[in-house]
C-alpha cells in the first residue's frame, strides 16, 4: 500500500502538493507543542521570553541613549522603536533558526528521520517543512508582541503602502531566509550537533546582517558579507517600511537585491541538502546520531 | 537501593566519571570548538555593532555610555559581561537538560536505581561546564582583544578565580531547580529560557544597570549574574582594590547559599513526587 500511494505521489506530483506536505509537517510539529500547555502558553500565546529580550534591547537603548550619531546613521530619532521593532522582526525570523535545529534533531534522535526519508517525498521540500514549523508556531505570538510594543510607546507607520511594502519584504525575506535555513539544516543532518553549529551559523549572521542595528556601521570588511545576505535587505527594508529609516540603497535596488540572493540562497539550499544527503548515506546513514 | 556503600569516596568516583563523560562528549562533536570561540565572539561583536552605530559615522560622536560607567572601553565593558552571563546560562541549561537527555534516552531511570545520589549528576554535570566555559571565556577573550583591540587590567587577575567559583554555585543552586523542574513537567524550555532572558536582561551584560529606569534596578541585584558581572568588571576593567571587592563577594556568596539550599530542597521534592507519580521513566 505504501509503495502504490508513493508511486501514486509520484505520478502527480506538484507545487500545490508538496506545499500540502509542508503544510502537514508543519501542523504535526504544531499538535506536538500544544501537547506540553505550560510551554506552548509561554513560548506562543505569551512569548515571555521575547518580551524579556525586547525589554533587555530597550535598556541597551537607554545606555547610549539618543545620539546625533544615531540620527545621522538611520535618519531617525526615536532609538527605543528602533530598539524594539529590529528585536521584534529578528525574533520572527530567529524562530525559522530554532526550529530548523529543533524539529531535525528531534527526528534525528528519535529515528524518525530515517524513516521519514523512505517516503518518495523530497528531501528539501521535508526539510523545508521542518525549517518552517517553528516559524508557524511562533506566529501567533504577534499580538502579544504588538501588545508589548505598543505600550513600549512604539508607533509604527501604517499607511497603505507602507504596510504592503512591509508584507511584500516580510515575504521574501522569508524565502530568502529559508534558502539559509537549508543551508543550516544540511550542515545538521551532516555534522550532528546542532548547538555548535547553531551558534556557528546564527551568531555570525545577526552580526552581520545588522539585527540591532544599520550594517552601514560595521567595518567595510564585514559589510562585503552582510551586502551577500538575504537578511541584510529584508531587516533593513522592514524597518524603513515601519519605522521610515535610511536604507542602504535606494528602495527599488535593495528589493531587487532581495529577490535576486534570496533566490540564488534558494538553490544552494536544495543543492547542498542532496549533497549532504548522499555524503550522509555513504558515511554512517540517518539513523546515527 | 537507597544506601550508598562507602559513600564519599564512591561519591567522588561518580563525580569523576560524569565529569569525564562530558569532557569526552564535547570533543565528539568537532564543531564544539567553533562554537566556543567564534560564536561566543561574534555575540559580542552584535553589542559594540550596537555601539558604533549610535556613535555614528565620524565614530566619536558623545553616547551616555561614558556618563554611566566612566570608559570609552565599550568593547571589554560587554565582552566581560558576556561571558559572565554566557557561563551562567549556560550551566544552567546543560544542568536542566542533562536530567531531559537522560529522560529521552531512557537513562534516566537506571541513574536513579543506583546507590548514587541524583544531585551527584548534576555536579558533575555543572563541574564540566565550568571547565568547557573556562577553557572558552580565555578564548574568546583573546579573540575580542585581536579584533576590538579591547584592553583589561589583568596585573591582579586573582579574584577573579574566587568570582568564577561562586558563579558556579549560584549556576548549581538554580540548575538544581530546573533539573527538578524538567522531572516533574518533562518539557519546560519555555520557563528556563524566560528565566534566563530575565537574568540576561537585568544582570546588565550589555547595558549600564543605571541606565534603566530606578523602578527596575532592584530587580537587577537578585540576579547572582549582576553581582558576578560587576565583580569580573571591577577587577578587569576598573582595576578596583579588594577591599571594593569584598560586599560583591559577599553578597554573591548570599545570594549563592540561598539557591543552594532551596535549590537542592525544591530538587529532592521534586523528585520525590515524580517517583510518586510514576513518571520517571516518562518523557
Amino acid at each position: 500500500v505504501h509503495t502504490e500511494s508513493g508511486l501514486e505521489y509520484l505520478e502527480n506530483r506538484s507545487l500545490l502538493s508538496e506545499l500540502k506536505i509542508i503544510w502537514a509537517i508543519i501542523k504535526k510539529n504544531f499538535k506536538i507543542e500544544v501537547r506540553y500547555p505550560l510551554n506552548f502558553l509561554t513560548y506562543t500565546v505569551i512569548p515571555l521570553s521575547t518580551i524579556v529580550s525586547i525589554v533587555h534591547n530597550v535598556f541597551d537603548a537607554l545606555t547610549f541613549g539618543p545620539s546625533q550619531g544615531f540620527t545621522e546613521y538611520t535618519g531617525i530619532v526615536d532609538y527605543i522603536a528602533y530598539a524594539v521593532i529590529s528585536f521584534n522582526i529578528w525574533r520572527f525570523f530567529l524562530s525559522i533558526f530554532q526550529g530548523t535545529r529543533q524539529q531535525i534533531r528531534r527526528e534525528q534522535t528519535q529515528g524518525t528521520l530515517e524513516v521519514a526519508y523512505t517516503t518518495p517525498v523530497r528531501r528539501w521540500v521535508f526539510t523545508a517543512g521542518l525549517c518552517l514549523s517553528d516559524f508557524f508556531t511562533f506566529l501567533p505570538s504577534i499580538f502579544a508582541l504588538a501588545l508589548s510594543s505598543y505600550m513600549m510607546g512604539v508607533r509604527l507607520n501604517m499607511t497603505f503602502p507602507r504596510v504592503l511594502m512591509t508584507l511584500l519584504i516580510f515575504f521574501i525575506g522569508l524565502i530568502g531566509n529559508l534558502g539559509v535555513e537549508l543551508i543550516y539544516a544540511s550542515t545538521i543532518i551532516r555534522y550532528k550537533e546542532p548547538g555548535a553549529i547553531d551558534m556557528f551559523m546564527i551568531h555570525p549572521m545577526i552580526y552581520y546582517t545588522g539585527a540591532g542595528y544599520t550594517v552601514a556601521a560595521l567595518p567595510l570588511t564585514s559589510r562585503i558579507v552582510s551586502y551577500l545576505l538575504p537578511l541584510t535587505y529584508t531587516f533593513d527594508g522592514l524597518r524603513w517600511a515601519m519605522l521610515g529609516t535610511k536604507t542602504l540603497f535606494p528602495m527599488h535596488i535593495e528589493i531587487a537585491l532581495l529577490v535576486l540572493v534570496s533566490g540564488l540562497f534558494l538553490a544552494m539550499g536544495i543543492v547542498l541538502v542532496r549533497r549532504f544527503e548522499r555524503a550522509v548515506l555513504l558515511k554512517d546513514g540517518f539513523g546515527s546520531y | 537501593v537507597d544506601d550508598n556503600d562507602g559513600a564519599p569516596k564512591n561519591n567522588l568516583r561518580v563525580l569523576y566519571a560524569v565529569v569525564k563523560r562530558d569532557l569526552l562528549t564535547w570533543p565528539r562533536y568537532p564543531m564544539w570548538l567553533i562554537s566556543v570561540t567564534v560564536a561566543q565572539l561574534f555575540w559580542s561583536l552584535i553589542y559594540v555593532g550596537t555601539y558604533s552605530m549610535y556613535t555614528g559615522p565620524s565614530g566619536d560622536s558623545p553616547t551616555l555610555f561614558e556618563s554611566f560607567t566612566g570608559t570609552t572601553n565599550y568593547a571589554a565593558f560587554v565582552f566581560l559581561g558576556y561571558i559572565i552571563s554566557r557561563f551562567m546560562s549556560g550551566s544552567i541549561w546543560s544542568i536542566a537538560y542533562a536530567m531531559r537527555w537522560e529522560q529521552q534516552m531512557g537513562t534516566l531511570e537506571s541513574n536513579f536505581l543506583s546507590p548514587t545520589p541524583p544531585w551527584m549528576f548534576i555536579l558533575g554535570t555543572s563541574i564540566s561546564h565550568t571547565i568547557e566555559s573556562s577553557i572558552s571565556a580565555i578564548m574568546v577573550l583573546v579573540l575580542g582583544w585581536l579584533t576590538t583591540g579591547m584592553y583589561l587590567q589583568t596585573s591582579e587577575a586573582l579574584p577573579v578565580l574566587v568570582i568564577i567559583l561562586l558563579v558556579m554555585g549560584a549556576s548549581f543552586g538554580i540548575g538544581l531547580f530546573f533539573a527538578g523542574i524538567v522531572m516533574l513537567y518533562k518539557e519546560v524550555g519555555a520557563i528556563i529560557s524566560f528565566f534566563i532572558y530575565l537574568q540576561v536582561a537585568f544582570s546588565g551584560f550589555s547595558f549600564a544597570i543605571a541606565a534603566i529606569p530606578a523602578l527596575w534596578r532592584p530587580l537587577a541585584g537578585i540576579f547572582p549574574a549582576t553581582w558576578a558581572i560587576d565583580g569580573i568588571r571591577a577587577v578587569l576593567l576598573y582595576h578596583q582594590s579588594l577591599q571594593n571587592l569584598v560586599p560583591i563577594v559577599t553578597n554573591l556568596l548570599t545570594i549563592d547559599l540561598v539557591l543552594i539550599v532551596s535549590g537542592w530542597f525544591l530538587f529532592k521534592r521534586f523528585v520525590r513526587i515524580t517517583k510518586q507519580g510514576g513518571g520517571l521513566g516518562a518523557y
